[in-house]
């Protein structure tokens, strides 16, 4: 499905992401850990393709093609979608709106007719009731007055619309409530089969009792310092992430 | 009859037209226009060494000759005033043709019970009584030269008149059109909206114009709200590309009283809008929002006044301007609590987005407090598009013209969602698009 190699990038100028290296497989979820500032939000970034995000050495390889041939909208109508740590705030575009018009972008590129109002409209009421949302949020401005788990119950919606073939969590823990956490926790694990995987970045070990991962990573200093199984995890919580500082300065180094 | 916008030429234009305007045989009207006439000798025309004119040089208008009688080519006028229809708005409509009332090309054969609306000429020759009452009474007395000098050479325009307790249940279209050709064409309209106690109204003045040509609407509007009666006012324009536009709208409240009104500046090299609203009585509330969508080498000029005279009042203003290329916009709100407003509710903000580097936007809000037990906000912003609310929409698939599309139709719709007509706004929706370029998918997207 992807796989990452060498990869090098910049935010402004500097240096964050050193060399990782990472193979994601059909139906398969990685969870990415690690403290502050090692680099987990900038490699979700780069591979959404934000502008801003360069990439200075390095391949990504999705679905056999190179990931940076294809521009952000691309990238999504091709099958990746990003859940943002912040989703954004849009006054005056409804959420229905955004949701009908990223649908019909994906079918479009696919050669598929445009829902019509009814299938859309059937659609997305059975994954309203996924993230456990009422339908007068359909008709609210995008993530405007949100609480925190809304914005990341409405993210959830948005990927269940968009039923992605890869799926980036960036954070999608954090600001949430244990009864929000769940909530989501619920609606990702819905959607995991054996063609979807994800990548769930995360700084806690807390999200992932409830999204279990197939495989867990460690980053640090823009570096995979450590992989292993879902219990690499229960390490990280018991020991911090001190006990990977080893490994991480020889990467460093 | 020609004239240049200088006091000496009007003087002159005056004393070789007065004698043919309507009511000259009304000595108060007489009068009316001499003391406008006087004023203007004193004030002159306002230049960028006035405050209230820094931003807005008006020497694109006064290098012209106008022409205050110019000819009218009907037949041209009758397929314009025709295609200009809004379908599904369904209204009552009075067409204006260079300042004069037409009620050939108007469609206002059955009035409801209780409502008068049609030409102000017409309404001075048959009751002088019902227009001296009201004419220049919202007009404040330290009006500048433009307002004069429509008072100068007031002649004809429009007269509504809704008696108490009416609702007028469709709306009252004004159709303000030009015909312009060799010359340039001076429209003076004068506009008389009284709403007397309890009645109800929505009024539409739409300036509109697809001349090429110099011309210059120098329009003055007067709204009445009598106590309970309520009005809505969509000020729309969409004047010719080297238009001057001077527009000057003045509303007086009474008590609990309630006027919205919309002014939407889409088309017309230099537009000048004056707007006035005076909370005479206690419980009046206004609503004041405002759109400037500008490109090319457009100017857009807003200046609104909100005086708060009476207690217990609100006003709630909002502008906006979208600019694209070299346009230029200026937003000039103030608003004065005087002293007896207490428990005044005001808030204001005037928003900005500039689409282009050379696009430019000053703005001053302004708030002057005489009165201690009050809530007032007012603010300005300016700025561009969010780059990563244009990255959000990408991530989902829309394409980035779009997507950009999509964040400055949302900017610029959220302006005009007060507007309770919905055959108009689906009309302003498509303006708005085509104006932006903002592309299909920005179709159905208002909620």
């Amino acid at each position: 499905m992807l796989t990452i190699k060498n990869l090098h990038a910049t935010v402004v100028g500097k240096p964050i992401l050193k060399g990782i290296n990472l193979e994601i497989g059909d139906g398969e979820v990685h969870a990415i850990m690690g403290p502050n500032g090692s680099g987990k939000s900038t490699l979700a970034n780069v591979i959404a393709g934000r502008e801003g995000y360069e990439v200075t050495e390095g391949t990504i390889t999705y679905k056999g093609k190179n990931l940076f041939d294809l521009a952000v909208e691309e990238r999504a109508r091709e099958g990746i979608f990003l859940a943002f740590q912040y989703p954004v705030e849009i006054p005056g575009v409804s959420n229905i709106y955004l949701l009908k018009a990223a649908v019909n972008a994906g079918r479009k590129h696919r050669g598929e007719p445009d829902l019509d109002a009814m299938g859309f409209l059937k659609l997305v009421r059975e994954k309203l009731k996924l993230v456990e949302m009422r339908d007068e949020f359909l008709h609210r401005s995008i993530n405007e007055g949100f609480s925190g788990g809304e914005k990341k119950r409405n993210e959830i919606l948005q990927m269940a619309m968009l039923e992605p073939t890869l799926a980036v969590l960036d954070e999608t823990d954090s600001g949430l409530d244990i009864d929000a956490l769940k909530i989501v926790a619920n609606g990702v694990n819905s959607l995991r089969s054996a063609e979807r995987s994800m990548i769930v970045v995360t700084h806690y070990q807390r999200l992932l009792d409830y999204i279990v991962p197939d495989y867990v990573h460690v980053l640090a200093q823009g570096k995979v310092v450590k992989s292993g199984g879902k219990e690499l995890a229960h390490e990280l919580e018991a020991h911090g992430y001190s006990w990977v500082g080893d490994d991480a300065k020889a990467a460093a180094g | 009859m020609s004239v240049k916008l200088n006091t000496e030429s009007c003087e002159q234009a005056f004393d070789s037209l007065s004698g043919e305007l309507v009511g000259v045989d009304q000595a108060w009207l007489s009068q009316r226009r001499h003391d406008a006439l006087n004023r203007l000798g004193n004030t002159g025309f306002p230049t960028v060494k006035h405050e209230d004119w820094k931003y807005t040089d008006i020497r694109l208008l006064t290098k012209h000759e106008y022409v205050l009688d110019a000819s009218i080519d009907l037949t041209a006028m009758a397929a314009k005033v025709e295609s200009s229809r809004i379908d599904a708005l369904d209204a009552l409509r009075i067409v204006i043709v260079n300042g004069r009332f037409r009620r050939d090309l108007s469609t206002i054969d059955s009035l409801p019970e209780g409502l008068i609306a049609g030409g102000l000429a017409e309404q001075i020759a048959s009751d002088p009584a019902s227009v001296k009452a009201w004419i220049g009474q919202a007009l404040p007395e330290n009006g500048h030269g433009f307002s004069s000098l429509n008072d100068a050479f007031v002649n004809d325009g429009v007269y509504i008149n809704v008696s108490a307790g009416i609702t007028v249940s469709r709306p009252v279209e004004i159709v303000y059109m030009i015909s312009a050709g060799d010359v340039a064409p001076l429209a003076q309209p004068r506009t008389l909206v009284i709403v007397a106690e309890g009645a109800s109204i929505e009024v539409v003045e739409r300036y509109i114009s697809d001349s090429e040509d110099t011309y210059l609407t120098n329009a003055v509007s007067e709204v009445f709200v009598g106590s309970g009666a309520r009005i809505e006012l969509d000020r729309i324009q969409e004047e010719g590309s080297r238009a001057g536009h001077v527009g000057g709208l003045f509303v007086c409240q009474r008590t609990d009283s309630h006027a919205v009104i919309n002014t939407i500046s889409l088309d017309g090299m230099l537009i000048r809008n004056d707007l006035r609203a005076s909370l005479d009585e206690p419980g009046a509330k206004v609503v004041l929002n405002g759109l400037a969508l500008g490109d090319g080498r457009q100017h857009i000029d807003n200046h609104t006044h909100v005086d708060h005279i009476a207690e217990h009042c609100i006003s709630r203003e909002f502008y906006k301007s979208v600019l694209d290329d070299r346009s230029r916009a200026v937003f000039h709100g103030r608003i004065v609590v005087h002293k007896d407003a207490q428990k005044t509710d005001s808030e204001q903000q005037n928003k900005s987005l500039l689409l282009s580097r050379n696009a430019e936007v000053d703005t001053k809000p302004q708030l002057e407090i005489y009165a201690d037990d009050v809530k007032c906000s007012h603010g300005a912003t300016v700025g561009q598009l969010d780059e990563t609310a244009v990255y959000y929409l990408r991530t989902r698939g829309i394409d980035e013209q779009s997507a950009r599309g999509i964040l400055t139709f949302a900017f610029a719709d959220s302006a005009i969602t007060d507007i309770s007509n919905e055959a108009l706004r689906a009309y302003i929706d498509t303006r708005i698009r085509d104006k932006l370029g903002a592309g299909d998918l920005t179709k159905g997207m208002s909620f």
